[in-house]
């Protein structure tokens, strides 16, 4: 399968809720300056996403091998348990806006700008995960992102991208430390199955704003040992 | 004598253009750029630190009020230079390789700033070699280290070894933060201090630099 790439993706900023988000409301002036940057970086953002379907060719107990590259990590290699296919993924809040914010030194106005980057990540992944339901699989999926587990280190995203074949279409480079640039983009593979998994089930960090499962202090042992 | 409290909550509320007419106010009156430092734009700024600990002010409200502690800084600072007033001092400040996240250092960093203290921001995905380079450049009395994942604190104690091997490691001293780091941890990799959050981190950085300044003088030392 040719990757998907959608680097056509409509986004506007609900000026509503990202005023509230930065608590200007009450604040004279700010909400004016605000309102003229979120213009400004609306009218340079382009979000972007892209994924494709690979194929299982071999699984281990503690690695799968996709297409000739090997994953190692015993929770994917679970997860994967029923699966003969995954799907590599990228959403990006898009390089455009990153060069261009590049220029903003004042931290309140790059907080700003990481917000409206925040809010542009957000709509690449509902149109990715919207086109991905819509055109390529209709059942049950979850996801795994290299780096979110101590089981499959950030090092290995290098191999999703091989797998992905070409990140450039959509922008994103993997610094020496296997961060992505744009900041503000998600890389993983979604796979399907039938139990709904999430990372978050495996990681006991508190008061995480991210999180989005309660962490399952039993999982490991009764799902991945 | 100039309103010090009407600063002060004048920074809560973050009022940049009435912070700076109270300034000009206050100084015309006779009241010291210490005083209104000091009295004024630090304890607004430690009210707002106060309240973001308390969870009552969130990032953006910190942001607010810090320019408008700069646009009271802007008036004073050449005043408290002038007059060897201010505590000067330098801090470098990144979060370590292999990590993006940065609230927390740029939290440290706004409140560092707010104190009058010049903070070069390194950035995020920092290496030891690039730590290493910014003391040898940059020359602060004080190295910031954040680390938020637990995968990425070992870059922590490569940076401390790489000071060393590059024979400038009692040029500057080291303090760490985020998440998953603890005093235990800061002990074990030979930092000089660790703080929880961002209002530790200012404490702390104010006693590495009035201790920096002693060491000069020839009496105690950090470590």
């Amino acid at each position: 399968m040719d990757p998907v790439v959608l680097d056509n993706i409509p986004f506007k900023v609900d000026l509503e809720q990202f005023l509230k988000l930065i608590r200007v409301t009450d604040k004279p002036g700010y909400a004016e300056k605000a309102v003229r940057l979120v213009t400004e970086a609306q009218s340079i953002a382009r979000p972007k996403a892209m994924y494709r379907e690979a194929f299982i060719e071999e699984k281990g107990d503690d690695f799968v091998i996709v297409e000739g590259i090997t994953l190692t990590s015993r929770v994917l290699r679970v997860n994967l348990n029923d699966a003969y296919r995954i799907y590599p993924y990228i959403a990006t809040s898009g390089v455009e806006m990153e060069e261009w914010s590049k220029g903003i030194e004042d931290m309140l106005e790059k907080f700003w700008v990481d917000v409206v980057k925040e809010m542009a990540l957000r709509v690449a992944i509902q149109t990715f995960l919207q086109n991905f339901k819509e055109s390529t699989y209709q059942g049950n999926t979850s996801s795994m992102n290299p780096g979110s587990l101590q089981d499959w280190p950030i090092q290995e995203q290098s191999k999703l991208f091989s797998i992905l074949g070409n990140p450039e279409l959509v922008g994103v480079n993997l610094s020496q430390s296997s961060l992505m640039y744009p900041i503000k983009s998600v890389s993983g593979f979604r796979f399907p199955t039938e139990v709904n998994f999430d990372n978050c089930q495996l990681c006991s960090r508190e008061k995480c704003p991210g999180r989005k499962a309660p962490y399952d202090e039993n999982l490991y042992e009764e799902r991945f040992a | 004598m100039g309103d010090l409290k009407q600063i002060a909550a004048a920074v809560v509320e973050g009022q940049a253009a009435l912070v700076k007419m109270l300034v000009d106010e206050a100084l015309a009156d006779g009241t010291t750029p210490s005083d209104i430092l000091y009295h004024g734009l630090i304890v607004g700024m430690d009210i707002v630190s106060a309240r973001f600990s308390n969870e009552e002010f969130y990032v953006p409200d910190v942001l607010i009020s810090s320019r408008a502690v700069h646009a009271g800084m802007r008036v004073v600072r050449p005043l408290l230079l002038e007059n060897s007033a201010l505590i000067e001092g330098k801090i470098a400040i990144g979060t370590v390789a292999g990590d993006l996240h940065d609230i927390g250092k740029n939290l440290v960093i706004i409140f560092l700033r707010s104190r009058g203290y010049e903070v070069v921001d390194l950035g995020i995905d920092v290496h030891p070699e690039e730590f290493v380079e910014a003391v040898l450049l940059q020359k602060p009395q004080v190295l910031g280290m954040s680390a938020l994942l637990t995968t990425t604190m070992p870059i922590m104690a490569s940076t401390v070894k790489l000071l060393e091997q590059a024979n400038i490691r009692d040029q500057v001293r080291v303090i760490v933060g985020g998440g998953p780091v603890t005093h235990d941890y800061s002990m074990s990799i030979k930092a000089d201090g660790y703080a929880a959050d961002a209002r530790s981190a200012v404490d702390l950085v104010n006693k590495c630099i009035r201790e920096s300044k002693e060491e000069y003088h020839g009496s105690g030392c950090i470590r």
